[in-house]
């Protein structure tokens, strides 16, 4: 996946990565994206090093008796390539940018 | 509603977490964990959510369904990474196979880097010759216009033309977008201190454009310049010589060269890589310059033929249809000049087209070529069937292996992928070897190239250099394709077969199992099989080299009418030098230390015919039918040759201007032209177009001597005619000496005799008779050189293959062995026993190679000479040889099984 070729919806993931959505679930409330497109996407993008994935800490899963969760954050690349793309993508700014919120500390 | 929702809930207890884990499973095991854990995780985070807000009924719990679904997709994505995965592990599991048994991997990696490094070595060559398109522009469009019929037979191509009768094609047909005519002939290059023979291709103006080659340096000729004779004298040149000779200048153009004491304007410099058709031209003039390079009425007169031409299709004109037109051009030529309507050798003259990448090519040359490329297949074949043969062995060694595999439960097209991925390893590592062997074989190929010159007809075929030979892409192709197929060729038989492995028996047997030789009994013929090929397939390839081995030896043995050993024959080309030059330096030449005699000839025997034409003889009306050969010579041509007389006197130097004008004649002239007559004595002339008037005088015949050979060894010697150089006739300018020293080493004062005479005339075409003679066979000599390095190939792999078979099975049967010695059986006994199995395979294998051999030896034909395609001699020859070659593979192994000690053996296992 080369700069520049972020395909729109790569673009709206991404955006939603950087306001503070990092899991999955999360992504498609915010982007109304299917689950068939932002999993796919999302391992594009890890495997071309614009995002990268962790573990939530096991304390945290546990409390809730349940396996802990993957979430995603954007590398340095993937903000570079984000800002190109915000660019080629001028309307996404004005009509789609969610409000930005602060991450929630569940995986702190 | 409510009841609705508890069925859901019934039916679907959390169904999304089912979902995931049953869409998991077609997730690659590596990721398979992970996956599925960050699906469920997120699944079940959002439940609890739900639980918090309250908010779970049948309608989240059918969006968590929904989003469930989407699994499957990100299940699919991940899809090919498993392929990557196995194949990984199948490629280092393959490695360490191959490095945990190095001298199999060795053994099959460097037969497979043999053949198929010879096979892409061979095509490359095909590749130059065949496939790779000419460099022109639309190389497809450019046709090659004869003038007759071509016979390809008589390897001899009709194709020349007199220029107004090309005038006639040029002007009224209306299939070309362009036509040109094209004729290269060497001039000196005068007005220098060091003169120099250059190849000139004298072409139309037109002839650039049509093959869309321009000028790297000026420009190319123009419309004007090839339209009035003897005027605008332009010249082009070569890269190399504009390297040479004006040090790459770029002010050359306007600058002028002295071809034959002409002078030219440089106009342009070609291109690197240009040297016209024949691919050895240096300097460019056009046609308008003949008149003063060749002689005055060269553009006027119809029957002077002398150069070929070549024409680009228009756009939409199919060659068909091109070649219906010639019809018109034909009977347009043959109306406005009325003549015999064959050629002397024969074909009928009707325009014919051809296209141009098909006519600069020998047919002859390209037929050896082909069958080179069938032999090096062979090879290959022998070399798959070689590697298909250790890896059986292997397989065998290997069943615990794979029936362990098979139990845990590995499926059998998993078991066979495993063991075809082996085997492609193999192939691709001898593919990339191969392309080391093919580069160093291209090499060894152009130095053992047959001469271009080799069949006297040079510069209408000679077209491709074998420089140029390289690997481009078709080859890399060629060589990577068919290192994959042979992987697929030698490893699917073993595979297949181990895949098929009875589980239960493999695991219980012990290593090296006492039983496997019989058991494996159908095992060991399908190896047997591979041998008999292997054999069947090396004798095919050693008779097809003992034909062309014995066929070169005869051609060796021709008797040439004259001795080549110590002669060196020189050209010293003059077109106005006066005949006083020559006799001076043949005086020079004659007392240099070293030299046993000196003399001049038109040509000199295995140069090709200086002129052939049809006789006429006083008192009789002309026989149009005997083609005689005409030398002009200086009286110690036969002594220097140390050509026979057999009757009558040799020239003398008193056959000079004012004394009567005598000839020799060869036997076979005495033969054709005076059948039971005294040809001694008679008198005789070349026949001369009526249309010349002339006054030629008859020429008396003093002797007759014995025919040398001047064209093809394998044609038999041809009427020739001798007429003495010191009486007005052809200029007689090549040197010959004879020597008692090394001839080679008198070039050089030759040269410096030369040059104080003359500054303008160059010394060229150095060359060794011996030397001239091993290039007239050479192309014999490359077939049979390459034919039997590939069947010496071949042998070598049959016997491997024969030793491992052998040295299988009896490695196999080592407790049999050990029994009969036991039970009392003598060495001579075991040893007997052994050798039948391997002596079995052999006569198989010599039976239907022999089959094989007669069928393919047919394609040889036409490159043997006095030898038959079924030699006997040969044929019995090269199976004993095979025979003698397999017994041995055969017997140290079988000597081995002999000596067992029994007790070793019973105690084995």
């Amino acid at each position: 996946m080369g700069k520049g070729y972020l395909s729109y919806s790569v673009a709206v993931i991404m955006q939603a990565l950087d306001n503070g959505y990092q899991y999955g679930f999360d992504i498609m409330d915010i982007t109304g994206l299917p689950s068939g497109t932002v999993y796919p996407a999302l391992r594009r993008l890890e495997e071309a090093g614009h995002v990268k994935s962790k573990w939530e800490k096991q304390a945290i899963a546990q409390q809730q008796s349940r396996p802990p969760r993957k979430y995603y954050e954007l590398t340095r690349e993937g903000k570079e390539a984000l800002a190109e793309a915000l660019e080629r993508y001028r309307l996404l700014e004005q009509n789609q940018s969610p409000a930005p919120r602060k991450p929630r500390p569940a995986h702190e | 509603m409510e009841r609705i929702r508890c069925a859901i809930n019934r039916i679907f207890p959390r169904s999304y977490l089912w979902l995931i884990r049953f869409i998991g499973l077609i997730v690659p095991r590596r990721l398979r964990a992970g996956w599925r854990q960050e699906w469920e995780a997120e699944l079940r985070y959002r439940e609890t959510l739900l639980v918090e807000w309250d908010n779970l009924n049948w309608k989240t719990k059918l969006d968590l369904f929904r989003r469930s679904l989407g699994a499957f997709w990100d299940a699919l994505w991940l899809q090919p990474q498993r392929l990557e995965d196995e194949m990984f592990q199948d490629f280092r599991f393959g490695l360490r196979t191959m490095r945990k048994s190095p001298l199999l991997t060795l053994v099959a990696v460097l037969s497979l880097a043999l053949g198929i490094g010879a096979n892409t070595a061979i095509f490359g060559v095909v590749n130059a010759l065949m496939l790779r398109p000419l460099p022109y522009r639309q190389p497809e469009r450019l046709v090659k216009v004869y003038q007759a019929q071509p016979d390809p037979a008589k390897g001899m191509l009709p194709s020349i033309w007199s220029y107004p009768r090309f005038e006639i094609l040029r002007d009224q047909s209306q299939s070309f977008a362009a036509v040109a005519g094209v004729a290269q002939n060497a001039y000196n290059l005068t007005g220098t201190d060091n003169p120099e023979r250059l190849q000139v291709e004298m072409v139309s103006a037109s002839y650039f454009p049509l093959l869309g080659v321009e000028a790297a340096v000026g420009r190319t000729f123009t419309a004007e310049e090839g339209q009035t004779p003897e005027a605008n004298l332009t010249a082009l040149l070569s890269y190399g010589l504009w390297q040479r000779r004006f040090g790459g200048d770029p002010q050359a153009p306007g600058k002028t060269i002295e071809l034959d004491k002409h002078v030219f304007t440089i106009a342009g410099v070609l291109p690197p890589g240009f040297r016209g058709q024949s691919g050895t031209a240096e300097v460019w003039t056009t046609m308008m310059a003949a008149p003063l390079l060749r002689f005055k009425r060269t553009l006027a007169a119809p029957n002077n033929y002398w150069f070929q031409v070549i024409a680009r299709l228009k756009d939409g004109v199919s060659p068909a249809q091109a070649q219906s037109e010639m019809q018109l051009i034909t009977a347009e030529i043959e109306k406005k000049y009325p003549g015999p309507k064959q050629t002397l050798a024969g074909s009928a003259k009707t325009v014919t087209i051809a296209p141009l990448q098909a006519a600069k090519l020998d047919p002859a040359i390209r037929k050896s070529f082909l069958i080179l490329l069938a032999a090096v297949g062979l090879v290959l074949l022998i070399a798959c069937a070689n590697v298909a043969n250790l890896l059986m062995a292997r397989a065998v060694a290997r069943r615990k292996e794979f029936a362990l595999r098979a139990v845990l439960g590995a499926g059998r097209l998993r078991l066979i992928r495993q063991l075809l991925t082996e085997s492609a390893l193999l192939a691709l590592l001898g593919g990339a070897l191969g392309v080391l062997v093919a580069r160093w074989a291209i090499l060894l190929l152009k130095n053992f190239r047959p001469s271009d010159d080799a069949q006297f007809w040079t510069s209408y075929t000679r077209t491709f250099d074998f420089f140029t030979i390289n690997m481009d892409w078709r080859v890399l192709a060629f060589n990577f394709a068919l290192a994959l197929l042979t992987g697929i060729l030698f490893g699917l038989i073993p595979a297949i077969q181990s895949s098929f492995a009875n589980v239960n028996e493999s695991l219980k047997e012990g290593a090296g199992g006492s039983v496997a030789g019989f058991r494996n009994l159908r095992k060991l013929s399908a190896r047997g099989l591979l041998v008999v090929g292997e054999i069947a397939l090396s004798l095919v390839l050693l008779i097809g080299a003992g034909l062309m081995i014995k066929s070169l030896a005869r051609l060796q043995a021709v008797n040439l009418g004259f001795s080549p050993e110590n002669v060196l024959t020189m050209a010293v080309p003059s077109r106005d030098a006066k005949p006083e030059l020559y006799d001076q330096l043949l005086t020079r030449v004659q007392s240099l230390p070293g030299v046993e005699a000196a003399s001049l000839g038109s040509t000199a025997p295995l140069l090709g015919y200086a002129s052939k034409t049809v006789m006429d003889i006083e008192g009789r009306t002309t026989d149009g039918s005997i083609g005689v050969g005409v030398h002009s010579v200086s009286p110690e041509f036969f002594k220097t040759l140390r050509i026979n007389l057999l009757k009558g006197r040799v020239f003398t130097e008193q056959d000079r201007i004012g004394a009567p004008r005598v000839a020799l004649i060869n036997q076979a002239a005495a033969e054709r032209l005076f059948p039971g007559e005294e040809p001694v004595g008679k008198r005789i002339r070349p026949y001369i177009d009526p249309e010349y008037q002339t006054d030629e005088k008859f020429v008396e015949i003093v002797g007759v001597v014995a025919g040398a050979k001047y064209g093809r060894l394998e044609e038999v010697i041809e009427p020739d005619i001798y007429l003495s150089s010191l009486q007005p006739t052809d200029p007689a300018q090549t040197l010959i000496v004879r020597s008692s020293v090394d001839p080679a080493a008198l070039a050089p004062s030759v040269r410096r005799e030369v040059l104080a005479l003359d500054k303008n005339v160059p010394l060229t075409q150095i060359q060794t008779m011996t030397d001239r003679a091993a290039e007239v066979t050479s192309r014999t000599r490359f077939i049979a050189v390459l034919l039997s390095l590939f069947a010496a190939l071949a042998l070598l792999l049959a016997t491997m293959g024969i030793y491992s078979v052998m040295a299988y099975s009896i490695s196999a049967r080592t407790r049999e062995m050990g029994i009969r010695i036991a039970l009392g059986a003598q060495a001579r006994d075991v040893l007997r026993l052994v050798m039948r199995d391997g002596l079995i395979l052999l006569a198989a294998g010599l039976a239907i190679g022999s089959i094989a051999a007669f069928a393919a030896a047919r394609v040889l034909r036409s490159q043997l000479y006095e030898v038959s395609s079924s030699d006997p001699v040969t044929f019995i020859a090269v199976a004993l040889l095979l025979a003698f070659v397999a017994c041995l593979a055969c017997y140290f192994p079988a000597r081995r099984a002999a000596k067992a000690d029994p007790m070793t053996a019973l105690r084995c296992e």
